[in-house]
């Protein structure tokens, strides 16, 4: 079943020149208990996508398009009407829990300000809760971390108290911001293993944000790539990874570190990304992309839709009919 | 300042503060801060040795000062005939048998001078201060969650005139208008002139006199404490304000707020506990400097409302070049910053209760 209905959804910023496209009209869904994966690079609109789904975009930004969250249309709402979905109905994890936990606030008032809030329980209940919440993603000793302050944790076991914090009112839609990027690679593992978990264990739909695909490999049903706050690409996580059909998706895919590889250094994507809000008509990503062609730019491109729900936006499509082995010898 | 005050928190932070119990975190504080007042001592007692001028020419008429023998005996008198470091020792001595010294200019004991003026001062600044602290954190707060809208706007123009004003000059419009003109307020000093004083408990005669069960009394000096206590506020509020607003604006723009708001928090729970504890941090700091300004005297104020307080003895002090006065001064002073420190640092350690945790 359809939990989260994306149409059409642009975000624009208040920039000093003006207002600047951050997200550029996109659609997506999110069924219940399913991952969509997010990837692109910094700045291409990943972030305000999930900041958008919670109403947390900075003041001035507009917002157009439609995100129906069980029916229930998001875009638009009042503050108020937005604190009753927040933390209760659909949570976020942020990228960096160092800075994402209070330091003055022990993690006992952290855990339960929002359970009383929105679950309507006695402080005395959602201590209880708040205990077994921390049980349940594996922080040793409980109790003793309840009365504990941030500081007082590494990075991975502060990532997993957000975790149980985000899940503590049991939500329906969790947002993964880069939720493991900035951890250790073994600690990283970890954070997705509970992920994982917590989502069957919790019938949890999670957008998970990152941009780097050998995680989202791992974890994720769906694939929605982005550049410069446009979709490029999505389809279900296997084909993608298979065979993509974008030039963007390839790049992504070629830039990961190849450890049985002969070559000495690292392959990357030439260029950068268009600023904000100088993103070209037709394809944002043509000035980086070795397969240009004069059909790239200028008009608006229109997306070709395949097999699987698989869907990619490029005028060129350099790997049509192509097998795996032709494309990554 | 602003980077000042930050080094401060952060280096407090991560040495000083943590994993000590309170008892032996004061009980060092204050061995530090004996040292440091015997430093002051030195300090000013060489700076008034450089200071050009004769004590004696300054506090002995003409006729005493053509007497040689006059003036010799009254230097003897103050110890003024003897080797400067002597000199030195000789006030040490004295000092640490709880003897200031006697004043060339009241010619009674310096220390209970002070007894007198410092009580008057303490009650003026402590009034400010509460006054302060409360406007200041209101405004601070409402600038900053309409920041740029037009409260925000009002509120930064009253405090940019309210930290550009001077003082001295406001005390006057003020005592001219609301005394003078409106009569709204009493007249200069402590009390109605004619009425006896609430006999001495503190000094503040608020206190003793509504001690004694004299409510008129206290409510007398309560007006008259009223229009000086107002004047010295205003620049305090204004300060404080802009600092709040200042810091609460930084701390919105941690990613621990916007994680505060994504648990659909209501903001005002957000900013009352998510934001403002972190904020009052550096408010307290700010705070305890300017409440030891407000108690180190502020002279004019003093002057204009004729509030006999450490700041008018200060300058009195000053102007006749009495050693023992101004050394009693310097000391009063220094010990009211280290208190003052002593105090904030203590604050810390409520306001951020991770800082008892090693």
């Amino acid at each position: 079943m359809t939990l989260l209905e994306v149409r059409d959804l642009s975000v624009q910023l208040q920039t000093k020149t003006g207002f600047a496209t951050a997200v550029d009209r996109l659609s997506f869904t999110v069924n219940e208990g399913e991952i969509l994966g997010i990837a692109g690079e910094s700045g291409s609109g990943k972030t305000m996508t999930a900041l958008t789904l919670l109403g947390l975009l900075p003041q001035h930004a507009k917002v157009s398009g439609s995100a129906k969250f069980n029916g229930q249309e998001l875009i638009g709402l009042s503050s108020k009407e937005w604190q009753k979905f927040r933390g209760a109905q659909i949570a976020m994890v942020f990228q960096d829990p160092m800075t994402s936990l209070h330091p003055m606030l022990s993690i006992k008032a952290q855990m339960t300000e929002h359970m009383v809030t929105h679950l309507g329980i006695s402080q005395q209940q959602a201590l209880v809760d708040a205990e077994e919440l921390l049980a349940d993603v594996r922080i040793p000793d409980p109790k003793k971390a309840l009365n504990s302050y941030a500081g007082q944790f590494s990075g991975g076991m502060r990532q997993r108290i957000c975790i149980a914090m985000a899940l503590a009112c049991k939500p329906k839609l969790l947002l993964a911001d880069e939720p493991s990027t900035a951890l250790d690679v073994t600690v990283q593992a970890g954070i997705l293993t509970l992920l994982n978990r917590l989502r069957k264990e919790h019938q949890l739909s999670i957008i998970f944000i990152t941009h780097d695909l050998g995680v989202l490999s791992s974890i994720t049903n769906k694939l929605l790539v982005l550049y410069a706050g446009r979709e490029a690409e999505s389809g279900s996580t296997s084909t993608i990874l298979q065979l993509p059909r974008h030039p963007y998706t390839q790049g992504l895919l070629d830039s990961l570190p190849q450890p049985d590889s002969n070559e000495k250094l690292l392959k990357s994507i030439a260029g950068f990304p268009p600023e904000l809000g100088k993103q070209p008509i037709g394809c944002a990503f043509a000035e980086r992309c070795k397969f240009a062609a004069a059909t790239c730019s200028g008009d608006e491109l229109l997306p070709t839709y395949l097999a699987d729900s698989h869907k990619f936006i490029c005028a060129v499509d350099p790997f049509a009919g192509l097998s795996i082995n032709q494309v990554r010898p | 300042m602003k980077d000042l005050l930050a080094r401060r928190s952060s280096s407090e932070k991560s040495g000083g503060l943590r994993g000590n119990s309170l008892s032996t975190f004061v009980i060092r504080r204050i061995a530090i801060g004996i040292l440091l007042m015997l430093g002051i001592t030195l300090i000013s007692f060489s700076v008034t040795q450089l200071v050009p001028g004769d004590p004696a020419a300054l506090n002995l008429g003409q006729s005493a000062m053509s007497d040689p023998t006059i003036v010799a005996a009254w230097r003897a008198k103050y110890g003024l005939d003897k080797p400067v470091p002597e000199q030195y020792i000789i006030y040490i001595d004295h000092l640490l048998h709880g003897d200031l010294g006697l004043s060339q200019q009241s010619r009674r004991p310096v220390s209970s001078d002070l007894a007198e003026y410092f009580p008057a001062t303490l009650e003026l600044a402590t009034i400010a201060i509460f006054f302060s602290l409360i406007f200041g954190l209101l405004f601070g707060v409402i600038a900053a969650i309409t920041r740029n809208r037009w409260p925000d706007q009002i509120i930064r123009f009253v405090t940019l005139t309210g930290v550009s004003v001077p003082t001295f000059w406001l005390s006057l419009v003020f005592f001219y208008l609301f005394y003078f003109k409106l009569s709204w307020f009493p007249s200069n000093g402590r009390l109605d002139p004619g009425t006896d004083a609430p006999s001495t408990i503190t000094g503040m005669y608020t206190f003793d006199a509504l001690f004694h069960g004299q409510f008129n009394l206290c409510w007398q000096a309560f007006r008259h404490l009223m229009l000086p206590a107002i004047v010295l506020a205003i620049y305090t509020i204004a300060v404080l304000t802009r600092f709040t607003r200042a810091s609460i604006l930084e701390i919105l723009h941690n990613d621990y707020v916007r994680a505060a708001r994504a648990k659909g928090l209501p903001e005002s729970h957000v900013i009352r506990r998510h934001v403002l504890r972190p904020a009052l941090l550096s408010i307290v700091t700010v705070a305890g400097v300017a409440f030891g300004n407000l108690l180190a005297g502020s002279v004019l104020v003093e002057n204009v409302f004729s509030w006999p307080g450490i700041g008018q003895y200060a300058y009195r002090s000053s102007i006749g070049l009495d050693l023992p006065g101004i050394m009693g001064v310097s000391i009063v002073v220094a010990g009211i910053f280290i208190v003052m420190n002593l105090l904030v640092d203590i604050a810390y350690r409520f306001i951020d209760p991770s800082l008892r945790h090693g």
